[in-house]
């Protein structure tokens, strides 16, 4: 994910687990642009920008789903090593997290 | 009253707008009425700035003292014109064509970008910069090899047209500054003034200009090489082709102000999807100016 700027604090790590549920968060807005995705923080008015494998990841948030189940779903679809797809998952999440793009419901 | 055509919209307007192409399609109701009258200040506007008002019902006035105060209504259908001087001077329909004509295609859902147009071949191509990047003397430079031109200053795209972005012809005119008609040995002679402090003209494109939308398929951005070594096509994607046609948006200010942050967002990154976007970076010498023609039109057909 690469972010316009990073003048945002950062409002704390959260404890992400497979056992996590996360979601979309509804003030952001976005448009795919090619295999890209453009986003926009309603409040704040930064941009993120998320690559093809972003893009995908962020097409399976829609909905509340558990960090697990997406990771599972992401091993299916893409090779390499569940574990190395679940860590770069967890990096990416974690990243959304941070800038607010996505939240934690348990 | 009298019909021009704009961006594919019929106006009829209350004076002469020479810098726009007569109305040669139906009889249908004028699109957008442009009417003489007061245009008394917003009492209770919502948002304001020193030149700008909004009110709640989305009605905008805009005001350039000495010269004229405008009023558009939230639908982008009626402009009204309060001059400060008489009706016939050059000013007025500078602003009018300029800041209240991109009132017009906020509120209509085009996108108004600083860019040049020319077609190749069935496409419209784009080429976006500040200004003094270049895009006129790049229209001019296609221009002079037979190319069409299909707007100059600001290219008005539709990103929502279903089959991708299409390209509305606005004015039939070229601005060029001084030292860019001195290069190609045009006449200065004859052309009327754009703004009298400002050492760019109007050149009249008639011959050449088209009334009907194309698809647009490449944006280029200009950006200057200061060494031939640096000069480069680069392609653009993801929320690099985002912020550069977001960076386009004629007046994207004013678009903030009426449209909000997110009505910015939606409009560029629509924009950004439905074009390919490239980043060009070459020397603003004319001297390789034709060379540069070449590799475009290389690239597009």
């Amino acid at each position: 994910m690469t972010e316009q700027s990073n003048s945002l604090p950062s409002p704390g790590k959260w404890k992400l687990s497979a056992e996590s549920e996360i979601v979309r968060n509804t003030g952001i807005i976005f448009t795919k642009v090619g295999d890209e995705t453009v986003l926009m923080s309603v409040q704040t008015g930064k941009y993120y920008g998320l690559d093809d494998i972003g893009t995908d990841v962020w097409s399976r948030l829609e909905a509340p789903i558990r960090i697990g189940a997406l990771c599972a779903a992401l091993a299916g679809a893409y090779d390499g090593a569940p574990e190395d797809i679940s860590r770069d998952v967890l990096a990416l999440l974690d990243k959304l997290v941070d800038n607010g793009l996505i939240e934690v419901r348990a | 009253m009298t019909g021009y055509s704009l961006c594919g919209w019929k106006v009829a307007s209350a004076f002469p707008l020479p810098d726009l192409a007569a109305w040669t399609g139906d009889d249908r109701p004028a699109d957008i009425v442009v009417r003489l009258d007061e245009v008394p200040k917003l009492c209770d506007p919502v948002n304001e700035t020193p030149l700008m008002q909004i009110g709640a019902d989305g009605v905008c006035r805009f005001e350039i003292a000495g010269v004229a105060a405008y009023r558009v209504d939230a639908a982008g259908q009626e402009i009204t014109v309060a001059p400060a001087v008489e009706a016939g001077v050059p000013d007025i329909r500078v602003f009018l064509l300029g800041t209240v004509f991109a009132i017009v295609c906020f509120r209509r859902g085009l996108v108004p970008l600083h860019a040049s147009c020319v077609r190749i071949g069935s496409k419209a191509v784009a080429f976006s910069g500040n200004s003094g990047a270049g895009k006129s003397t790049m229209a001019a430079t296609f221009l002079k090899r037979g190319f069409t031109i299909l707007a100059d200053d600001v290219t008005v795209v539709d990103p929502g047209a279903s089959g991708g972005a299409l390209l509305w012809p606005a004015f039939p005119r070229l601005k060029l500054w001084r030292d860019v008609m001195d290069g190609f040995g045009l006449s200065l002679e004859g052309l009327e003034r754009a703004r009298a402090e400002l050492e760019k003209f109007h050149l009249p494109i008639e011959n050449a200009f088209s009334a009907e939308p194309s698809p647009l398929s490449t944006v280029y951005h200009l950006a200057e090489a200061r060494d031939p070594r640096h000069e480069e096509f680069r392609p653009l994607t993801g929320i690099e082709a985002f912020l550069a046609t977001k960076h386009a948006v004629y007046r994207h200010r004013l678009g903030r102000f009426i449209l909000g942050e997110e009505g910015v967002f939606a409009l560029a990154s629509k924009t950004a999807a439905a074009v390919s976007s490239v980043r060009l970076t070459r020397l603003l010498s004319l001297t390789r100016a034709d060379e540069l023609v070449d590799e475009i039109v290389r690239r597009e057909v």
